[in-house]
């Protein structure tokens, strides 16, 4: 049979839908900041333009001469200063020169500095070169009260008609950059945040539409899974949108035709085959049967038509059985109805006991009833099968006891013989399979007895597990449900995989 | 002399078919073999005979063909042979009217008392029987009929029954029923009245009348109501 306990695996959409989420959140984050730091660029940069631009302005009235023009145009929160370095254009060459000039003041006075601090005694010696050199300089300047200022310098000349005078001087403009820089940190803050908050809005959402993306394929699987040996029917959903999902599902489907149909072909073909076997071994079996008792045969003819019968009898056994698995494996399911157990185990004992070969066969019952919900006819064949079992491994006491138990029926077929051996366990359920040494050899089984325990157990909604110690014997316990009662579906089927007991198992006779 | 009773064997296999026939002889029965269905019918009308024995896949005619046709005109009893044992397979034979139903491989011997039980049942003479109202119990097949429908019982359940039907009108209590079924069993469990319920069950599939009663406080009794 098909093993289904790895096909359902729920895991692989989620870490799938992860790792589309963390890809895509990736692929986002990273376009975002790019976004995010040329804004914080650009805006930087436009906003130091503006403040600088309107410096400029006043700067070049001032330096030109229009003092007053110029100081008309300086925005309130600048500051300025004005120090005449020469006569004329003489124009000095050194840093400590334009130190040492003489500051002009404005007359009326109606222009102040916002603060009494100079420009110029934050400057470098090295900028002043600059100015000097080249003719003017900017440079950010903190002023001792902590204000950062945008300094521009100029040298121009001051001329003053009425006079007949003009001076050269060096003209310094200070706008405050303190908005510009909290403007420019707080955008990078707020930016930063913003790109915080859409990577996390992004995520969520891609990792909740991956889940509708991928529900599809979700389907898909729990579908998938759903499909066994026993229900090959069952077909994927195939989408409507002609996506990959849609070919997934089409091509999953395909497989799955030509797999029923192979097994539908392999399981006809059980059928057919014993069908057909059976009447050329009833045949057999008849006409032995007849020789033996109404003819008169040799004591040499008897043997071997007891030989015949005995084989053709096997030969339908085998038959009988090939056909209960085909049906198992068309789905069959069995009637059940209250009845029994009790008598289901004397009738065994009674049909085995005087075919036993001398091996002791017990029943332990906890009174007359031992009531389940099942199929007779199938229970007894299970009984039967573990007892003969049992007594072609070589037994010499076997034991049948049934208890009823607070989930169900435990039905227990313990034996003394030599036990099976670990390596054999996990297959013992399986079709032909035979356990070397002992339990081969000449036995009459089908070596289907054992799969066919296992189906019926399992159609009766129990369970049959099987303990064993080399050279102390076996034990075989069939958990049905009580009548009413069903076993928990989750273990429903499983097969115990024998790993030792703290507990003996109980020994008859031992 | 009485005259040997005569069984039809229809069976298109012809190694099945001797046997059977060779095995019928040896006990003492008449016989004739045909090997398709057509022929097995115009043997029945022409020999009316006492039992036929009845292969399902035959040619010509089927096997449920046959056992239909027959049944319109007659009630020998009719024992169905089929390489197919499913239980809807089972149910259209025994609707369509044959009486019993043996899956091949089958033994000889259980076929023979089949067909001994169910001449038997055509002929009351024969002792062994216990019949009432609708019920007949064959005590030496085992068997057990309600309206000539056969009723699949465990031993233990045949021997509930024939108690009842030996003794039809007494009232048993289950003492008295524990003693006689379960002798085995010291008393105290609910043995009787479950499987009291087993042939209730049983005996009723058809939506018949009850025919073991609940006395009250005494216990149980069969009776025709």
């Amino acid at each position: 049979m098909w093993d289904t306990s790895c096909a359902k695996s729920d895991g692989a959409p989620v870490t799938l839908r992860l790792r589309l989420t963390l890809f895509y959140g990736a692929f986002f984050a990273l376009v975002v900041s790019f976004v995010a730091v040329s804004v914080y660029l650009l805006t930087e940069r436009s906003l130091t333009a503006s403040l600088e631009e309107r410096a400029r302005q006043a700067l070049s009235d001032l330096s030109s001469g229009a003092v007053l023009e110029g100081l008309r145009k300086l925005p309130g929160d600048a500051y300025y200063e004005i120090l005449i370095v020469g006569q004329g254009d003489q124009v000095p060459s050194d840093a400590s020169a334009v130190r040492a000039g003489v500051p002009y003041v404005e007359p009326s006075r109606f222009r102040p500095n916002p603060t009494d601090e100079s420009l110029v005694a934050q400057l470098s010696d090295a900028q002043l070169t600059e100015l000097l050199d080249t003719g003017s300089m900017a440079a950010g300047v903190t002023l001792p009260s902590g204000e950062h200022l945008r300094v521009l310098g100029d040298v121009g000349r001051l001329s003053f008609p009425a006079q007949e005078i003009a001076l050269s001087a060096a003209v310094f403009v200070g706008v405050p950059a303190t908005n510009v820089a909290a403007t420019v940190e707080q955008l990078a803050q707020d930016l930063g945040l913003t790109v915080v908050a859409a990577f996390v809005v992004f995520a969520i959402g891609v990792f909740l539409l991956s889940r509708q993306v991928l529900r599809p394929l979700e389907r898909v699987t729990q579908a998938a899974g759903r499909v066994t040996g026993r229900d090959l029917a069952q077909r994927v959903p195939v989408p409507k949108s002609r996506d990959e999902i849609y070919e997934l599902a089409v091509t999953l489907n395909h497989m799955l035709d030509r797999l029923e149909e192979s097994f539908e072909t392999q399981r006809r073909f059980t059928a057919d085959a014993s069908h057909e076997l059976r009447t050329p071994v009833t045949a057999i079996a008849g006409h032995a049967n007849y020789l033996v008792r109404r003819t008169r045969p040799s004591a040499e003819q008897v043997d071997s038509l007891t030989v015949i019968r005995r084989e053709a009898e096997r030969m339908g056994k085998l038959v009988a059985d090939l056909l209960e698995l085909a049906r198992a494996d068309a789905g069959f399911a069995i009637d059940t109805a209250p009845m029994n157990l009790v008598e289901v185990l004397e009738a065994v004992h009674m049909e085995i006991a005087p075919v036993a070969g001398g091996v002791e066969i017990a029943v332990d019952t906890p009174g007359p009833v031992v009531e389940v919900e099942g199929d007779a006819a199938r229970l007894k064949q299970v009984a039967l099968n573990l007892v003969q079992n049992a007594v072609n491994a070589g037994a010499r006491h076997v034991r049948l006891s049934v208890e009823r138990e607070r989930e169900g029926v435990r039905l227990e077929v313990l034996d003394d013989g030599p036990g099976i051996p670990d390596t054999a366990i996990p297959h013992l359920f399986d079709r032909f399979y035979r356990v070397d040494g002992a339990r081969s050899g000449r036995g009459n089984g089908s070596g289907l007895g054992l799969a066919i325990v296992k189906w019926i157990v399992q159609q009766h909604g129990g369970r049959v597990e099987v303990t064993s110690r080399h050279g102390e014997g076996t034990v075989f316990t069939v958990l049905l449900p009580g009548v009413g009662a069903r076993l928990d579906p989750a273990r429903t089927g499983s097969v115990d995989d024998g790993s030792p007991r703290p507990s003996r198992p109980k020994l008859p006779g031992v | 002399m009485e005259r040997k009773p005569l069984v039809l064997i229809v069976e298109d296999e012809k190694e099945i078919a001797k046997f059977i026939d060779l095995e019928l002889q040896a006990e003492a029965y008449d016989t004739v073999v045909s090997y398709d269905g057509v022929t097995g019918l115009s043997k029945f009308r022409e020999l009316n005979p006492d039992l036929v024995v009845l292969d399902l896949m035959l040619p010509v005619l089927d096997g449920l063909e046959v056992a239909r046709r027959i049944r319109k005109t007659s009630n020998t009893p009719i024992i169905i042979l089929t390489a197919k044992d499913s239980v809807d397979d089972k149910v259209t034979g025994l609707d369509s009217g044959a009486d019993d139903y043996l899956v091949k491989p089958f033994s000889i011997e259980e076929l023979l008392a089949r067909v001994r039980a169910h001449l038997r049942r055509v002929n009351p003479a024969v002792t062994g029987e216990v019949r009432v109202a609708d019920l007949v119990m064959n005590l030496d097949g085992r068997e057990a009929f309600r309206d000539g429908r056969r009723i699949e019982l465990s031993a233990k359940e045949f021997e509930l029954l024939e108690l009842f039907a030996r003794n039809p009108g007494k009232v048993f209590n289950r003492f008295e029923i524990e003693e006689k079924v379960w002798p085995e069993y010291t008393g105290g469990s609910n043995v009787v009245d479950v499987y009291v319920g087993y042939l209730r069950r049983k005996l009723e599939t058809q939506g018949e009348r009850r025919l073991i009663h609940t006395v009250r406080g005494v216990g149980y009794v069969l009776r025709e109501e």
